[in-house]
């Protein structure tokens, strides 16, 4: 039988020992589980294994990693894009400490990970039994993303990339000057993207800070 | 022929002599009853007018009363003490005491500013001069008076000196100056209703046209002046002098038979005789001698000699000097010309010695007329005496003229210096007035400098408010900036080293007893918790951005709590979370701040507020400041703008926003300013 590939991409290497041993633990306890278990800390490191082409079956993925060196990958999300274009059949397992609406939806929609957990959610047993059930072929969501796809079954608001921007960018604060730097669009055209949300949300006249509660308690941020 | 000359002077000196006394203000004895040295002094001067004293006795009490007069104080009494003493030394015909005491009352006047005084000290001096037949120093000093009476405004007196000065120029034949001073004296008197004046002037005047030989005129005149005499009491025998001189008009213009019935309805009032012997006497020889002129030589001589025994027998010189030329013509008709010649003779002589040219002329003219054989000698001297006259006459005439011109020129010279005067009070007022001009200039330059460097310093300040709030803003941003990293580095650092570690901890095969194997599940728990927690610290850094109050109200805040110290107010300040200051751009925030403390201020001084609520909010991009206090309030309508509601008013404007004020007394006070943002600023 050949040994199920897993790849743990994580700069700390006290967590990628962590997936290790859970990984090990699985793999002493049930027979029919072997593991070749490889490492990357950074993101170069990462690629280079993607790009070798050869087939990983489980990938750990974390969200929160330096950039690359050359600058194109800035985070683990954009590690996540380039491993799902390189091997389409691996299957990914996110791990991150993020829990916010916006992040976690963002990283549903780009990488669409068959296993996702929130770092926080998790004890030693959760994790056994995420990667248990990925193995399986089972999707594994931690109990914040199973409760953000439920309020998101719930209503029927339709918000695209950049409303969640910019939904996103208003509740850390961001400067309506500063926008057009992180948002590309022109200031009007932002103002007039937040007056559509205030319709949305059915709010007029009220001020920004209930739009961004109310966009928090739809899932959205 | 000059006898009438001679009857007018006469006249003349005493109608001078009895005005100026009667003109000498009394001496009020009532207010100096008291004073019994005013008393001895009036009493010695009308002790030295009494006749029956020697005139020896009378100069020595007018000395007296000088003397004592002397010591007084330098008053208007004494003055007027000291022109009556003046006056009496002139009529004792004491000269140098007369000169002396005029002059001090002259000079006292001056010092009294007494005009009058120096115009009646100028008349007697004249009056003096006249006697001393200096006809030029007299003319000079009834024209001092005249000035000086005009100058006083006593019309009366200037007319009498017009009349005066008129009587000199008649004496002199300077007939035009004497015809337009007679018409001035008229047109004075005439205003004042004095009728003797008029008649004397009348009179006058009639005579210089006798001696123009314009005898209608004359004769027109001397009827005028009659029509006065009759407007007052004749108690001097003016109508027998009137008469008189309506006869020798008629006689001088050959018509006998009318100056005959003149001089003889004259001589009709028998009282005559009695009153005015003078008169009696010229009457008779005028009424003689126009009968010779006549070719009627009955009782001529008989007649003459009356009159020249009344006239000798009163001292009267001159009318002796004429009678004996009248006498002479009359023995020369009869052709006796040894009685003629020694009449003349006699004539010549008295001439002569009263240094009457005219008379002198008649008697040489009579000689050589009697005296053939020495005729062109008295012819001679005729001529010789006749131009000597004319000379003097052209030379006195010249000084009169010079008298007027000297004074004309002195008026000129007045006119020149008030001219110079009005120049001079013009250019001042000018200079004044460039020189306020100049003064305002310099007063709104400096004005404008002030508002300028007002402007500058409003400037300035907010310069200075807009870098401190730059300043904040930055000391915030890099606060932010650090809480974000906190947070992030918590975030993404420890709370994953820690997962990790929770999670390796989680999977160590424990080799324990079952005590140990909970403990260890139990710190894992901990740790989890732990996470849980950093994780809230973390959203919490990262949240606070969002509730954080803006830098912008701290600021304000701050301006209201200094203030609200010096009358101790409550304040309140909202903002409503509509309000993003960070994007509001600088002028609207810092005008706002300017009306905060404006409002404030006006609260302080006026309210005497308890709480003063401040409310920022933006609707519609349009930001609200409402600034309410619970003061006294006042009446809108009744109270003009204060600066500071001006100031209020006039930066709303700036920033293109309305201000709405509310108040009624003892409701408070509500300010609503609303300013527009603009789009690209929200």
């Amino acid at each position: 039988m050949q040994p199920y590939t897993v790849l743990i991409i994580d700069d700390h290497p006290i967590i990628a020992d962590a997936y290790k041993s859970a990984l090990l633990k699985i793999a002493s306890e049930n027979s029919t589980f072997d593991f070749s278990i490889e490492m990357a800390t950074t993101c170069d490191a990462a690629l280079e294994k993607i790009n070798k082409k050869e087939a990983i079956d489980l990938i750990f993925l974390d969200m929160k990693l330096p950039k690359s060196s050359d600058g194109q990958f800035l985070s683990g999300e954009d590690l996540g894009i380039e491993i799902r274009k390189q091997l389409p059949d691996t299957k990914i397992i996110v791990a991150t400490t993020y829990n916010d609406n916006y992040r976690v939806n963002n990283i549903l929609k780009s990488i669409n990970p068959e296993g996702f957990l929130i770092k926080n959610d998790i004890i030693p047993m959760d994790l056994i039994t995420a990667i248990e059930t990925v193995v399986e072929g089972t999707p594994y969501y931690s109990k914040t993303v199973l409760k953000l796809l439920r309020t998101h079954v719930n209503h029927d608001f339709f918000l695209d990339k950049i409303d969640r921007q910019l939904l996103y960018e208003l509740s850390i604060g961001a400067k309506m000057v500063d926008l057009p730097k992180v948002i590309p669009m022109s200031i009007g055209g932002i103002e007039r993207r937040k007056r559509q949300l205030k319709e949305i949300f059915d709010i007029q006249k009220e001020s920004d800070k209930v739009l961004v509660e109310l966009a928090k308690d739809k899932g959205f941020i | 022929m000059s006898y009438n000359k001679r009857g007018g002077s006469i006249l003349f000196f005493l109608i001078v002599l009895i005005s100026i006394i009667g003109c000498t203000p009394k001496v009020d004895l009532q207010k100096n009853k008291d004073t019994t040295l005013n008393d001895s002094i009036v009493l010695l001067i009308n002790k030295s007018k009494v006749k029956t004293g020697t005139i020896e006795k009378r100069k020595g009490d007018l000395l007296r009363a000088y003397s004592l007069n002397k010591d007084q104080e330098n008053d208007s009494i004494k003055n007027q003490i000291l022109m009556k003493i003046a006056f009496y030394a002139y009529k004792l015909n004491d000269s140098i005491f007369f000169r002396r005491t005029n002059e001090e009352a002259r000079n006292l006047s001056l010092k009294l500013n007494d005009t009058s005084g120096v115009a009646r000290t100028h008349w007697q001096k004249g009056v003096f001069y006249s006697k001393k037949e200096k006809i030029d120093s007299s003319y000079y000093h009834f024209y001092q008076a005249y000035k000086n009476y005009n100058l006083a405004g006593k019309e009366y007196h200037a007319g009498r000196m017009l009349y005066n000065m008129a009587f000199a120029q008649g004496r002199i034949e300077d007939f035009v100056g004497a015809e337009t001073n007679l018409f001035l004296a008229i047109s004075k008197f005439k205003v004042i209703n004095k009728n003797r004046n008029l008649y004397i002037c009348y009179g006058h005047l009639s005579s210089i046209y006798k001696d123009m030989e314009e005898y209608e005129k004359a004769l027109f005149y001397r009827e005028k002046s009659f029509e006065y005499l009759n407007k007052f009491e004749d108690t001097n025998n003016y109508k027998e002098g009137y008469i008189n001189s309506l006869g020798l008009i008629y006689q001088r213009n050959k018509e006998y038979k009318k100056a005959i019935t003149c001089f003889t309805q004259a001589l009709s009032n028998d009282s005559l005789y009695y009153q005015k012997i003078r008169t009696y006497a010229r009457l008779k020889d005028n009424l003689a001698y126009t009968r010779l002129l006549s070719g009627d030589t009955l009782n001529v001589e008989k007649e003459l000699l009356v009159s020249l025994k009344i006239r000798d027998s009163i001292h009267n010189k001159l009318g002796v000097l004429i009678t004996k030329l009248h006498l002479a013509e009359y023995h020369l008709i009869q052709k006796d010309s040894s009685t003629a010649f020694s009449y003349a003779k006699d004539a010549y002589v008295i001439a002569k010695e009263a240094s009457n040219h005219r008379d002198l002329l008649a008697s040489l003219l009579l000689l050589s007329k009697t005296d053939v054989s020495n005729a062109s000698a008295y012819l001679n001297e005729h001529i010789e005496e006749s131009n000597k006259l004319e000379k003097h006459q052209r030379r006195l005439r010249n000084k009169f003229t010079r008298i007027r011109f000297e004074t004309d020129e002195y008026i000129e010279e007045t006119n020149r210096l008030s001219a110079q005067q009005t120049i001079i009070l013009v250019a001042s007022f000018a200079l004044l007035a460039i020189l306020s001009l100049l003064y305002f200039i310099r007063l709104q330059r400096s004005k404008n400098r002030a508002l300028q460097s007002e402007a500058e310093q409003q400037q300035a300040n907010e310069e200075v408010y807009r870098l401190l709030l730059k300043q904040q803003a930055k000391l915030e941003e890099g606060r932010l900036h650090e809480r974000h990293r906190i947070s992030e580095e918590l975030h993404d650092g420890v709370l994953g080293r820690i997962f990790g570690t929770r999670m390796g901890m989680g999977f160590l095969d424990l080799k324990g007893d079952e005590d140990a194997k909970e403990k260890h599940q139990l710190y894992i728990n901990e740790l989890q918790e732990i996470e849980k927690e950093i994780r809230v610290i973390s959203h919490e850094l990262k949240n606070e951005l969002l509730s954080g109050k803006a830098d912008y109200i701290q600021v304000v805040e701050h301006l209201v709590q200094e203030q609200s110290i010096v009358s101790g107010f409550e304040y309140k300040i909202k903002d409503d979370d509509s309000v993003h200051w960070s994007v509001i751009n600088d002028a609207v925030k810092i005008n706002c701040y300017r009306m905060v403390q404006e409002a404030v201020q006006n609260i302080n001084k006026y309210a005497k507020a308890k709480l003063v609520t401040i409310n920022f909010s933006v609707n519609d991009s349009v930001l609200n400041l409402n600034i309410e206090d619970n003061g006294i309030g006042f009446d809108i309508k009744n109270k003009s703008k204060g600066i500071g509601l001006k100031n209020i008013t006039a930066r709303t404007k700036k920033i293109n926003g309305t201000f709405v004020i509310s108040s009624a007394t003892g409701k408070g006070t509500l300010l609503s300013i609303t300013i527009p943002l603009a789009d690209t600023t929200i």
